[in-house]
């Protein structure tokens, strides 16, 4: 008899301060990463803090650990942020559907992120990335309010340095910096000036609701992309991740199951529940 | 296994309750409590309150506990031990019969388990709901909150029942499922008669007063349709209709304890209050009561049955009796299903 809701406990490697709130946390369970795949998300926790949902923002491919980000701003992330290298985190998972890279393949692709919604685009990213030659041109627009909000700093050189591949980085009106290099827009207005077009393209898009909405907008009316081309992820509140909890669902649609995965056609068929 | 049918006198009937409660049987039956009449334990059978139409709560509880231990903890340095709570209740309930519910109540284990045994097996609910076993009483009189018949049972239904009795004069007719129950009147075989199915009384013709398909079917085109919005501004967002209701299974999963030692624990939730969907950034999906109760009305009469083919509804009327608003979820299924 095996009792679903028994976690694994997985063992910090490495933790990361990417802001002043949010961290990168790197994890092993038996000394390796486990098996799960782009856009999958599992249930974290500190054991007497309580359980939160974070995707898996690392790419499958790299077998040495699995990790996640998050913001501190409850009891169970306060929870997370206070641990160490070498504690334990609880884990159950992976969950739910994911990003189906087959249907990728040899095709130009769009990655856009917004705050930690790059969190699941970075997964899914570095996937490809770890296959280049699998795709065509790859472009990778990333989003904050201001540049101190940014996370994965410290790769954006690793990212941009592959063939083909053009990484662009912006902060919303006001959030600059004197010394920064970067974009200066909202990430659908600087996703309008790409040179981006829909035929043999897929973009994969997360961050806040309002920025999928105006940049799913931009992509299939002044750039082409059909909706089924455009995949995107939804982020409801979860507990158990397995179906039975009850509060994720879109109107039929199970995130935790169905989910989170979606395409901008799937998404047009829901009613507007999330 | 095909029914079988049985006749026993009210006075064996007492002698049978009694007899397995001497046999170590744990009953739960409808019983008086602080002036209202519950579910729970009983030591002999004069405990049972069998006059009233139904318990305020139904038996969900045996199935689903309000609060139910996922594990226990505790943790020493970096050394953590994890208790797995399925050992705690291996075996559960293998003694236990619940005496004198109704149809309604012994509709919703099935629709139930079919939730708790999507793709992942939850065996909290399998390993207690498996070895219960559940010996109805059919209604004679359902009242006017009462809409089994629209739900797809009847007050003489004994679908989920391992055995149906039906009250005849001074004895009844036991309509026996399973081998489960078959088991427990074999092991009594002094207290009934073997009959034939056609001695026991034919069911009455119970009338409907609107088809669930036509609310469902309003359901599939009107989410944003006013009436939600509109009717249930008086809706107070208690949550004692998900509370009292015998299908609602929504839970909510929390750690009680310290760093040191403590539990995870499962509690029952509710849809209807704010928190449920609220998300960490400060977005709430179902802002507004019209917003959580149609997500009620959506989950019992659209979504559970697009993919399990059943509502997620008995009509047992329990969350329209304990409405402290007086909102008739009979009515509103019926308005529903007159505006399709």
């Amino acid at each position: 008899m095996e009792n679903i809701y028994l976690p694994k406990l997985a063992e910090i490697k490495e933790i990361i301060q990417e802001t002043a709130d949010t961290k990168t946390i790197r994890l092993t369970i038996d000394g390796k990463s486990i098996d799960f795949l782009p856009g999958q998300f599992g249930e974290f926790s500190l054991i007497g803090e309580g359980e939160s949902t974070f995707g898996f923002s690392s790419s499958p491919l790299r077998k040495e650990y699995f990790e996640f980000s998050f913001r501190t701003s409850g009891r169970a992330t306060t929870g997370i942020n206070g641990l160490n290298e070498g504690d334990k985190i609880a884990f159950r998972g992976p969950y739910g559907n994911y990003f189906d890279t087959s249907k990728m393949h040899g095709k130009d692709i769009v990655f856009v992120g917004g705050g930690i919604g790059m969190a699941p685009v970075k997964s899914i990213m570095e996937y490809c990335l770890d296959e280049r030659d699998k795709y065509g041109k790859i472009t990778i627009l990333y989003g904050a309010r201001t540049v101190g909000d940014l996370l994965y700093k410290s790769i954006f050189d690793e990212w941009k340095n592959h063939k083909d591949t053009e990484f662009v980085v912006t902060v919303d009106p006001g959030g600059e910096t004197p010394d920064w290099k970067g974009k200066v827009g909202f990430v659908p207005t600087i996703l309008e000036q790409l040179p981006l077009k829909g035929e043999n393209s897929i973009a994969v898009v997360c961050g806040p609701p309002i920025m999928i909405k105006f940049a799913l907008k931009t992509l299939e009316e002044k750039m082409g992309f059909g909706k089924e081309n455009i995949i995107t992820t939804l982020e409801n509140r979860m507990k158990c991740g397995l179906g039975k909890c009850g509060r994720c669902n879109v109107g039929s649609v199970y995130v935790c199951k169905d989910g989170p995965v979606f395409t901008a056609k799937e998404l047009e068929s829901l009613p507007n529940d999330f | 296994m095909e029914e079988k049918y049985f006749e026993i006198s009210t006075e064996n009937l007492k002698k049978f309750i009694d007899g397995i409660i001497t046999d170590n049987y744990e009953v739960i039956a409808p019983t008086d409590k602080d002036g209202d009449t519950f579910y729970g334990k009983i030591n002999k059978f004069e405990e049972t309150n069998l006059d009233i139409l139904l318990p305020k709560m139904s038996y969900k509880e045996y199935l689903l506990p309000k609060t139910e231990t996922l594990f226990e903890y505790s943790i020493s340095g970096v050394d953590t031990e994890v208790k797995d709570g399925l050992q705690n209740i291996a075996g559960a309930n293998e003694k236990r019969v619940i005496f004198g519910g109704r149809p309604c109540d012994a509709g919703a284990g099935p629709i139930m388990e079919k939730v708790f045994n999507w793709d992942y097996k939850d065996e909290f609910f399998n390993e207690r709901f498996k070895n219960l076993t559940i010996i109805s009483i059919a209604c004679e009189k359902p009242d006017n909150y009462c809409f089994c018949t629209e739900m797809q049972l009847s007050p003489e239904s004994s679908y989920g029942s391992d055995i149906l009795l039906k009250k005849s004069g001074d004895k009844y007719f036991a309509i026996v499922t399973g081998e489960k129950g078959l088991n427990l009147v074999k092991a009594y075989s002094n207290l009934f008669t073997e009959t034939a199915k056609d001695k026991v009384p034919a069911d009455k013709d119970w009338k409907k007063i609107f088809e669930v398909e036509k609310t469902k079917s309003f359901l599939d085109k009107n989410f944003e349709h006013n009436y939600f919005q509109e009717r249930f501004l008086s809706c107070i967002g208690c949550g004692v209709c998900t509370y009292t209701c015998p299908t609602c299974h929504c839970f909510d999963i929390q750690d009680e304890g310290n760093l040191k030692e403590g539990r995870r624990i499962r509690n029952w939730d509710s849809c209807q209050f704010g928190i449920f969907t609220l998300h960490t950034s400060g977005h709430n999906p179902r802002v507004t009561q019209g917003d959580r109760y149609r997500q009620r009305l959506m989950h019992k009469f659209k979504i559970y049955s697009e993919k399990f083919d059943k509502y997620l509804c008995v009509g047992c009327g329990r969350c329209s009796r304990n409405c402290p608003e007086d909102i008739d979820i009979k009515e509103v299924a019926k308005n529903l299903a007159e505006m399709a």
